[in-house]
């Protein structure tokens, strides 16, 4: 019975002792799961609103952390309007609840100006454009850049809207 | 001291035997239950890490392939470039369709990724895309 007990003791030492890190890689895979789950939606978003941008030699202004350019999007307003994509470093602020500790990609528009999160993860992210006139967000990968969201900016030329009141859009 | 020492020894000590060995199965069959629950996490872990590190390959396989597809358009065909990119290796193909006008012309590429996805398995992933090339900038 002293046997038993002591491979009890034994196992039961193993199994919580090892509880801290297993948990904790647990906690790491469903984050990284999130994040690899919000990157089709994202890129759906983000395809749709540069699918309809326009005049983006001149409307388009773009660093590493901040992209901002017009687009028509008949999904979200009648009327053109103003795309921003952010990229916030969070990681400083562990204790800011559930987004804190993370690079978030925020969306705001015009239509819509409280900004939703499209990525949430633990890796460093930044804004491109590539020379084919594609908006293009890049995460970093044990240091190095490699792009994770590319969509394509089809149109360079100003909008001339002729506004459809049947379909509520420009024409 | 015989009669002092058996008055305090505990009563499982003067157990029968077989009351012994049930205690012993009880205490063994729980080790394994405890044993057996960790394994059990730990198999949902590995197998969610693994899950996990087959769709971020493809994905990032993906993204690299619509970049290289959209990087494409600014060369001339026909070409072919390879490179490797966050541990996948890349091909782009692009060919002149042979249909042009004096603006544009007809090219089709085609981004084929492959890296190795988890247990050292190997992937691979193509796209293609037609797409008309503009010859020269426009007035």
């Amino acid at each position: 019975m002293l046997v038993g007990l002591a491979i009890l003791g034994l196992i039961l030492a193993l199994a919580l002792g090892n509880l801290g890190p297993w948990l904790l890689a647990a906690r790491r895979t469903d984050s990284e799961a999130a994040f690899w789950r919000s990157v089709e939606p994202a890129q759906l978003i983000l395809a749709e609103l540069t699918a309809g941008a326009f005049d983006t030699d001149a409307q388009f202004s773009l660093t590493a952390t901040h992209a901002r350019f017009r687009a028509l999007a008949p999904t979200l307003s009648p009327s053109p309007l103003f795309v921003d994509l952010h990229i916030e470093d969070r990681r400083q602020d562990k204790d800011r609840g559930q987004n804190g500790g993370h690079v978030v990609l925020l969306l705001a528009t015009s239509a819509r100006p409280t900004p939703s999160i499209l990525l949430n993860g633990e890796r460093p992210l930044r804004l491109r454009r590539s020379s084919a006139r594609a908006l293009v967000v890049e995460a970093q990968s044990n240091g190095t850049w490699v792009p994770l969201l590319a969509a394509p900016m089809p149109a360079d030329a100003p909008l001339r809207c002729d506004f459809d009141f049947i379909a509520r859009t420009c024409r | 001291m015989r009669a002092l020492l058996s008055s305090i020894r505990s009563p499982a000590v003067s157990r029968p035997p077989a009351a012994q060995a049930m205690v012993l199965v009880e205490i063994l069959v729980a080790a394994l239950i405890i044993a057996a629950s960790a394994a059990l996490f730990l198999t949902v872990l590995s197998e969610a890490r693994f899950g996990l590190a087959q769709s971020r390959g493809r994905l990032q396989a993906l993204a690299i392939a619509a970049d290289l597809l959209d990087r494409a358009q600014t060369r001339r065909p026909p070409f072919q470039l390879h490179g490797v990119q966050a541990r996948h290796a890349w091909t782009l193909t692009c060919t002149d369709l042979g249909l042009r006008s004096p603006r544009l012309v007809l090219m089709r590429c085609e981004a084929r990724v492959s890296w190795r996805g988890p247990l050292g398995l190997a992937r691979d992933l193509a796209l293609s895309r037609g797409f008309a090339r503009q010859l020269s900038p426009q007035p």
